[in-house]
């Protein structure tokens, strides 16, 4: 029973080390690799569950060229406006800045111009429900507002601008 | 060529010749301690992250992630009280991963507890939430409960017992090595599909960046020639990483660039945790007999 037992446990483990090695090598790949393409989608579903989808890409392929934050908008039965805009970091002290750090990625998340819907829509209603807005507010907008990164080589000379696009838009309620 | 036997010798002695547990029981104390830090920063704000009523919302959590992921809030109930009693759990099982009280236990509850709070909201989450959370899977079926833990006490009344040097078959811990050397060659892979990293001038861009950078780089230094070292600089280095942390004959100067790499980072970049994770995952490469003359002959 005992080498029986060991045999059994060898290959499972063996087994393992393979679909591992598999999943780490080409979940990363792009999505038109043919292993990625066809193989990976068939073990994803247990992955995901575990949690270990995993990609590599920060900064990459290029890091962004411009800084960009949203803006939201939403417009109340009454015909007033609520804006909400997340705070500067300059203005956060260095508690809150460590402490408020995880929402980075949020923020330029629900303010890309495209994807993101589900967050995008997410923080529309966390938004209604922390103002006590639900009910009230008739239309929320989400907007980008970017400034562009001037050029390297003419960094110094180039004014730094801002602008403002309407990326979602949202209506809670039926006006 | 390789004979098929040459290759599956080659494949035994990499992944199953026994060798000294002591440098995953060192990444289990300061990989732990790590989760611990982050687990009291997610607290500050928990039911913001985590609540029913939090940035996603509960309902349209379930609508999501029902049956599609391992996440303990998919089957509490959507109270404030559960958020707290899942963190009160990570912080527990924590804490015994990290003193090594059933120590594979203790692994496995915080993989639970951690992929819960993680899978909660992803979008909150960063390449080292990502990380952490490979490599506490992994943890799961390493030996690192046998050396420096409450397991190995009770087993032998020491925690450093002279002369007497534990010894287990490290795939799991080959496992994570592989995924660290992974995680810089495709990191090069990805970013040299960028022209900005290939004319060198992405770092002029990343010190931009107003919500990652941490401190504004002065303008006379962001000069081409300064900023294409720095770009092509890090590209090489991460490069070198993925392979030369394999060497043994140059492991240690590879380890000593990678956490000078990771510090440089983490002094102007504010990404969450994430060169905290990397510097305790570059721990995995240090030789299992110098960590146990090193901590040990320190703790003795």
């Amino acid at each position: 029973m005992q080498p029986f037992l060991h045999s059994v446990i060898t290959i499972l483990t063996n087994l393992f080390i393979v679909l591992m090695l598999f999943w780490m090598i080409f979940w990363d790949r792009e999505l038109s690799h043919p292993v990625r393409k066809w193989w990976i989608p068939k073990v994803l579903p247990y992955f995901f569950w575990l949690g270990l989808c995993h990609e590599w890409k920060m900064f990459s392929p290029d890091p962004y060229k411009q800084n960009w934050w949203p803006k939201i908008k939403l417009t109340l039965a009454d015909g007033n406006f609520f804006i909400w805009e997340p705070t500067p970091s300059e203005q956060l002290n260095a508690w809150e800045k460590l402490r408020y750090k995880k929402y980075h990625k949020l923020y330029l998340e629900i303010s890309r111009y495209k994807g993101a819907v589900n967050i995008k829509l997410d923080f529309i209603l966390y938004l209604l429900r922390r103002y006590n807005l639900e009910g009230t507010c008739v239309k929320a907008e989400i907007y980008q507002v970017h400034q562009p990164i001037p050029p390297m080589d003419n960094s110094e000379q180039t004014p730094v601008k801002t602008y403002q696009s309407l990326v979602y838009t949202y209506q809670p309620v039926k006006s | 060529m390789f004979s098929l036997q040459q290759l599956s010798d080659a494949w035994n002695t990499f992944f199953f010749t026994p060798e000294p547990v002591y440098t995953i029981a060192l990444f289990r104390i300061v990989f732990g301690l790590i989760l611990l830090y982050d687990s009291f920063f997610i607290w500050a704000n928990a039911l913001e992250y985590l609540g029913p009523q939090g940035l996603l919302g509960y309902e349209r959590y379930q609508q999501r992630y029902h049956k599609k992921s391992l996440s303990l809030f998919l089957y509490l109930p959507p109270t404030p009280l559960a958020v707290h009693a899942v963190l009160a759990f990570h912080v527990f099982f924590l804490v015994m991963m990290i003193l090594g009280i059933f120590t594979t236990i203790s692994v496995m509850a915080v993989f639970i507890t951690l992929n819960s709070i993680i899978n909660r909201n992803v979008s909150l989450c960063n390449g080292g939430d990502n990380l952490s959370r490979i490599m506490c899977f992994l943890l799961i079926f390493t030996p690192c409960g046998q050396a420096w833990s409450a397991d190995q006490w009770w087993q032998h009344h020491q925690f450093i017992t002279p002369g007497y040097i534990t010894m287990q078959a490290p795939w799991a811990l080959r496992l994570m090595q592989i995924q660290v050397s992974i995680i810089y060659l495709y990191t090069v892979y990805w970013k040299l599909k960028g022209a900005t990293y290939r004319k060198g001038i992405a770092m002029y861009y990343i010190t931009a960046n107003d919500v990652y950078r941490r401190y504004r780089v002065p303008r006379f230094l962001l000069q081409k020639p300064f900023v294409q070292i720095l770009t092509w600089g890090a590209l090489i280095i991460e490069f070198a990483l993925g392979i030369g942390l394999w060497i043994k004959e140059v492991q240690y100067i590879f380890l000593v660039i990678g956490y000078l790499f990771h510090l440089a980072i983490e002094y102007m970049l504010n990404i969450h945790l994430f060169g905290w994770h990397m510097l305790a995952v570059l721990l995995l490469f240090a030789n299992p007999v110098d960590v146990y003359h090193v901590i040990g002959s320190w703790l003795a």
